[in-house]
């Protein structure tokens, strides 16, 4: 594939895939032309264009480990701690331009784990993976192609393994194997980025056990191979992204990432683009990994959107005159140092990251999963607070089109208006964009992305030390 | 013909450099700032990026006070200027035009 260096080259891109994805039971022929698609198509396309300027050079490219070259940030392996904090802070800077997902950390962070734990597999099972995998990393990184990191299976009765599944594919596995490569089959949900990604990194969605050596599965392939197809997702006020104007609340950018079911119906991948194949005793450490490396970025991401949602809730505040409350003044204070704190995790984490055999840089994984969690508390919270500040014509406020009638736009101007100097244009756009981010699909994103709060607990148990917090508490009062 | 031009445009004008830090979460506007600088010197400096050769002055520009762009300052030998808040702008404009036009410190 060509080269991909500004954001213009992206969308062509894509244009060329040719990729089979519906939306709402119909073919999209063309991804970048389609209203609801867009958003998310412009929210990636930064990470290529924000790369290009030289005031965030610094943050958005790395040198590659492998060629010596700039590239692109989102195309690197850690090489050092510097690395881990340098994606953080490049996270949240994104977020300040876009106000939501740009998708493309879950593939930076799948090239990251699978990078690691390919060199761990070749040094138990004298197998090539690892040598696979680098030509494999060379090709991303001089192509700059968008891939999608492919965990989440559906998994159907959560009660029982993939083997014990009344359908097979609900994991996804291994059909056949072949000289030249595999077949496999199932899906992959909740796919962030997935429309408009060029190749997806399929990864083990849990760890496996011996009589699951099919389900243990690391590949990458292109989005339009034979085979593929993706389902986009519907959202919360989905059909705003076919209007244009106010009512979107996020006209550019949209909502969250875009996400999609990928489904694989037997398709084909050459051994050259298979990482893991059988070893089912590895899939559990690489499901940790990804998930230690996709937990660490979320004070980035969330740190930089909940920005604007902190700057749009003080915009309503002045725009509605209760600026100088001091209850309003408390709710900003504490929106602040909820960013804040999710912000420090994911620094913290990445300070306290390590170099892993393989020679790529790993966050503190508890500390990582410790961020995540206050991520699924602390957006709730700063969504309710913006809520709060905003009131309730967040939920009742009329249409646009009710703004611009002849007939009832005067009443509009007049009921809406509020602080003097403030057009109720300008009141109404701060306000849809409050809506847009804080509720509904924005929310549930905060929950469940990077796994569910219950993951990062599991993670507790492992990582938490706890003999050692019971020795050092029976050591200060004297118990043996 | 455009070449002679830019040439001649060059011609008596101090190269500058520009070395900006991250950008992660800046409290001034940055790139507008140099814009300002850029604006205010056309005249006397020729604006380039940092990594460019035989450069008279060097300038870093931070979003904030932790100072990212001043990294491995030590291996800078241009005389350099590191900017971390919005109130740096006219003490920098002094800076500059202290230089005459070999871009030697007057």
């Amino acid at each position: 594939m060509k080269r991909i260096v500004t954001k213009e080259d992206y969308i062509r891109s894509l244009k060329d895939l040719h990729h089979i994805v519906y939306y709402n039971g119909k073919r999209v022929e063309d991804v970048t032309d389609h209203p609801a698609l867009r958003p998310h198509i412009n929210s990636a396309a930064l990470t290529y264009e924000l790369a290009l300027r030289p005031e965030y050079e610094e943050l958005m490219t790395a040198t590659s480990h492998l060629i010596g070259k700039k590239i692109n940030r989102f195309t690197h392996i850690h090489q050092s701690v510097d690395d881990l904090i340098k994606k953080v802070q490049m996270l949240r800077l994104i977020a300040h331009e876009t106000g939501s997902c740009f998708q493309r950390c879950v593939g930076f962070d799948g090239l990251n784990a699978v990078y690691m734990t390919t060199y761990d597999i070749d040094q138990k099972y004298k197998t090539d993976y690892f040598e696979r995998f680098k030509k494999y990393l060379l090709h991303v990184q001089e192509s700059n192609v968008m891939v999608v990191g492919g965990m989440t299976d559906p998994k159907g009765d959560r009660s029982l393994p993939p083997t014990k599944q009344s359908d097979p594919d609900l994991f996804t596995h291994v059909v056949e194997r072949r000289s030249d490569g595999i077949i496999i089959r199932g899906a992959k949900a909740h796919q962030t980025g997935a429309i408009n990604s060029h190749e997806i990194l399929i990864m083990p969605t849990q760890a496996m056990r011996e009589d699951e050596r099919d389900y243990a599965l690391v590949c990458a392939l292109p989005l339009n191979a034979p085979g593929v197809l993706l389902i986009f997702g519907r959202q919360t006020n989905e059909e705003r992204k076919l209007e244009e104007g106010i009512d979107i609340g996020n006209p550019k950018f949209g909502l969250v990432g875009g996400e999609a079911l990928v489904v694989f119906e037997d398709v084909f991948v050459p051994w050259e683009r298979v990482f893991l194949c059988g070893e089912y005793d590895m899939a559990g450490i690489l499901v940790e990994r990804f998930a230690t490396l996709h937990r660490q970025n979320y004070g980035g991401c969330k740190g930089g959107v909940s920005d604007i949602l902190i700057g749009a809730s003080a915009l309503a505040a002045e725009f509605q005159g209760t600026a100088n409350a001091s209850h309003i003044k408390d709710k900003l204070a504490e929106m602040i140092h909820l960013a804040e704190t999710i912000y420090a995790g994911s620094v913290a984490c990445s300070a306290m990251g390590y170099k892993t055999p393989s020679g790529a840089y790993y966050p503190d994984p508890l500390l990582a999963n410790t961020t995540k969690h206050n991520v699924t508390r602390h957006i709730y919270e700063i969504a309710r607070l913006a809520h709060d500040i905003a009131g309730g014509i967040i939920a009742t406020m009329p249409f646009q089109g009710d703004l611009e009638s002849s007939e009832v736009g005067r009443y509009v101007k007049k009921y809406l208006s509020a602080a003097k100097g403030v057009s109720v244009e300008a009141r109404m756009k701060i306000l849809r964009l409050i809506e847009n981010m804080s509720g509904g699909t924005a929310l549930t994103e905060s929950m469940h992305g990077a796994g569910s709060p219950q993951t990062q607990k599991v993670m507790y148990g492992r990582l938490g030390n706890m003999e050692e917090k019971k020795r050092l508490a029976k050591r200060l009062v004297g118990i043996n | 013909m455009k070449v002679v031009e830019h040439h001649h445009l060059m011609k008596g004008r101090k190269k500058i450099g520009i070395k900006y830090c991250g950008g992660c979460n800046p409290t001034y506007e940055r790139v507008e700032m140099v814009q300002r600088v850029k604006h205010k010197l056309k005249d006397q400096f020729l604006f380039l990026q940092h990594d460019q050769q035989n450069l008279d002055v060097l300038v870093l520009i931070n979003g904030c006070i932790r100072a990212c762009a001043d990294k491995n300052l030590n291996q800078i030998k241009d005389p350099h200027r590191s900017i971390i808040r919005e109130s740096d702008f006219e003490s920098l404009i002094d800076w500059l035009a202290s230089f005459n036009d070999k871009g030697e410190k007057i």
